[in-house]
């Protein structure tokens, strides 16, 4: 990320932002139409779609990973910050320091996981035959975004300014 | 070794401030380098963790909830409250605590169930000679049967990560948040009755509230009647709920727009995304247990502690109450559920029995200091400190755990249905 204007990264972060919202909005849309009309067919035609309880697995599951990373980048993630907050200073800068060096290697071991994964054999969802490869690459997307926003969070820390 | 690594691993998250998702993914990397595994698991022990049907009824509840609030059907519910039991002393806390429970059983969480009801009902009840912490400590405890009363979004967790049936979990969960319900009015009685009536009994305008609130009090008959009847699996009631909630905010009440309905999915993914992201996490973690046996070895260390169920549940009970100080209500429930539920089956004991109480029991730690959420939106939503607050729960407090030692002691309770 190009620390030295604030101003192009702030929009490019801005960018990232939206385009992150509305994917999972539309994820979550496309979650409730399958499951939509899942109960149609099974209820209404009597026909269970097979396809539209995959599709939505799959769906979900990118749905999931993307939250999870929107989140990352607005610090949503589920902590315990009362001892933190107890904290001198000093020490409250050491764990924060920790927290994100911690997100780092969980990030990168999380990479090369997905790498390991996919050298390996993966197999494809029954009825749509989608690839292993699309659901599991939710993951390093993920990884990716919590990356860009642990960097944000160091740099943070480094120039004095806690997020 | 495993199970002290998890005990470590998590104290380090708690003091440190780190998120507890990317906590748990660290404690399981620490395991597999220890144990000299490959890296892969991470990746595909977490996307098998969330590739299941049963869990997509959790971003559905949470649309529902959020669709449910801004398409105006809260503040019919509040005007059905009102108009049942507004008359009755300290009225209007009465109100609060019998909205949380209509409401709870439409959104399935407590801390939708405290913005929601808080943001209507704590102005109403300062104005009206309730002090600020009264009020909020009012909507507070009363959010607790948001996950209890069906349908409830830890019973779906305790359902996916234990194999139990999440009909089972909703259809014991109805008694049990009925009799908290109660619980909760009878202490608002007695903490706020000189507060007074919030308007006398008229029986013209609770037939008018309640013909108004008629649409949104049948959400709830299709999600439960649904499920309990077997004709919907929990997810397929929430969709059928859904279309239903958007229909009736969009067409009946114009209070929904396609935009302020896509607001809505982009808020439901970003909250689906935090609380599944634990679970995904967890699901390697459970991983690792499971393939090293450790629920089994647990079964006999705790077996030789004692034989006898009353204790083991209390011996539980007390590990969950102490966790739940600490802890938030998914972590707590995904990490905690596959290692317990095994030792009490193994005792005889009903895993949907322990569903319940365990989402009770968690769900209590959500509303205790220092670590709960529901506390922390109640401060915010009421703009109170949290000392206060507390000391004006303190008697709520009082009355879940009566209520908690009633559930341990006569089980029937919960499994009324049986």
């Amino acid at each position: 990320m190009n620390v030295s204007s604030p101003s192009t990264s702030r929009r490019m972060l801005a960018l990232l932002k939206t385009s992150l919202e509305v994917a999972v909005g539309l994820l979550v849309v496309g979650v409730v139409f399958c499951v939509v009309a899942n109960v149609f067919g099974r209820f209404v035609l009597n026909y269970s779609y097979a396809w539209a309880e995959e599709l939505s697995r799959v769906l979900f599951i990118w749905l999931v990973l993307l939250g999870a990373g929107l989140g990352s980048i607005d610090r949503e993630h589920v902590a315990v910050s009362f001892f933190k907050d107890k904290a001198p200073t000093p020490l409250k800068k050491l764990f924060s320091l920790l927290s994100i060096i911690i997100i780092y290697v969980v990030c990168v071991c999380i990479l090369l996981g997905f790498w390991d994964q996919i050298s390996g054999f993966t197999s494809a969802t029954p009825m749509l035959q989608i690839p292993g490869t699309v659901l599991y690459s939710a993951m390093p997307v993920m990884a990716v975004l919590t990356l860009i926003a642990n960097s944000l969070a160091l740099y943070h820390l480094l120039r004095g300014q806690p997020q | 070794m495993i199970l002290w690594s998890i005990l470590i691993g998590l104290a380090i998250c708690i003091v440190i401030g780190l998120p507890i998702s990317f906590g748990l993914a660290a404690i399981s990397l620490f395991i597999f380098f220890y144990a000299d595994y490959s890296l892969s698991p991470i990746v595909a022990q977490a996307v098998n963790g969330l590739n299941s049907f049963p869990l997509l009824a959790i971003p559905l509840f949470i649309l529902v909830g959020e669709v449910m609030s801004q398409g105006g059907i809260a503040k019919r519910l509040v005007r059905l409250a009102s108009a049942l039991v507004g008359f009755i002393s300290g009225g209007l806390g009465q109100v609060a605590v019998l909205t949380s429970m209509f409401f709870g059983g439409i959104s399935g969480s407590a801390v939708a169930d405290a913005s929601a009801v808080g943001s209507m009902m704590i102005e109403p009840m300062k104005q009206h000679r309730y002090s600020a912490s009264m009020a909020t400590a009012i909507v507070v405890a009363a959010s607790v049967v948001g996950i209890i009363i069906p349908p409830s979004i830890p019973m779906i967790l305790f359902g996916v990560v234990t194999n139990t049936s999440i009909s089972a979990l909703f259809m014991a969960g109805i008694l049990p948040g009925i009799l908290i319900t109660l619980g909760l009015a009878i202490t608002t009685f007695f903490q706020a009755k000189k507060t007074g009536k919030a308007q006398p009994f008229d029986i013209r305008e609770l037939w008018l509230a309640l013909k108004d609130a008629l649409l949104a009090l049948l959400l709830p008959v299709i999600i439960v009647g649904g499920i309990l009847s077997g004709v919907f699996t929990p997810t397929e009631s929430a969709a059928v709920a859904l279309i239903y909630a958007i229909a009736v905010s969009m067409f009946v009440y114009r209070s929904l727009t396609l935009r302020l309905f896509f607001s809505l999915c982009i808020a439901t993914g970003r909250l689906t995304g935090v609380v599944m992201l634990l679970l995904a996490f967890a699901s390697v973690l459970a991983w690792l247990l499971t393939a090293n046996m450790i629920p089994q070895q647990l079964v006999v260390s705790l077996s030789a502690i004692t034989e006898n169920r009353l204790l083991l549940l209390l011996l539980l009970s007390f590990f969950l109450l102490v966790v739940g100080f600490f802890m938030d209500l998914t972590p707590a429930m995904v990490i905690l559920a596959p290692l317990m539920t095994p030792v009490v089956v193994k005792l005889g004991i009903d895993p949907v029995y322990f569903g319940v109480l365990m989402s009770f029991i968690l769900g209590l730690g959500l509303i205790t200091p220092p670590v709960g959420t529901v506390l922390y939106v109640g401060c915010g939503v009421g703009r109170v400190g949290m000392e206060a607050l507390v000391k004006s729960l303190l008697p709520f407090y009082l009355t879940l755990l009566l209520l908690l030692a009633a559930f341990l002691l006569f089980p029937g309770l919960i499994l009324w249905h049986q």
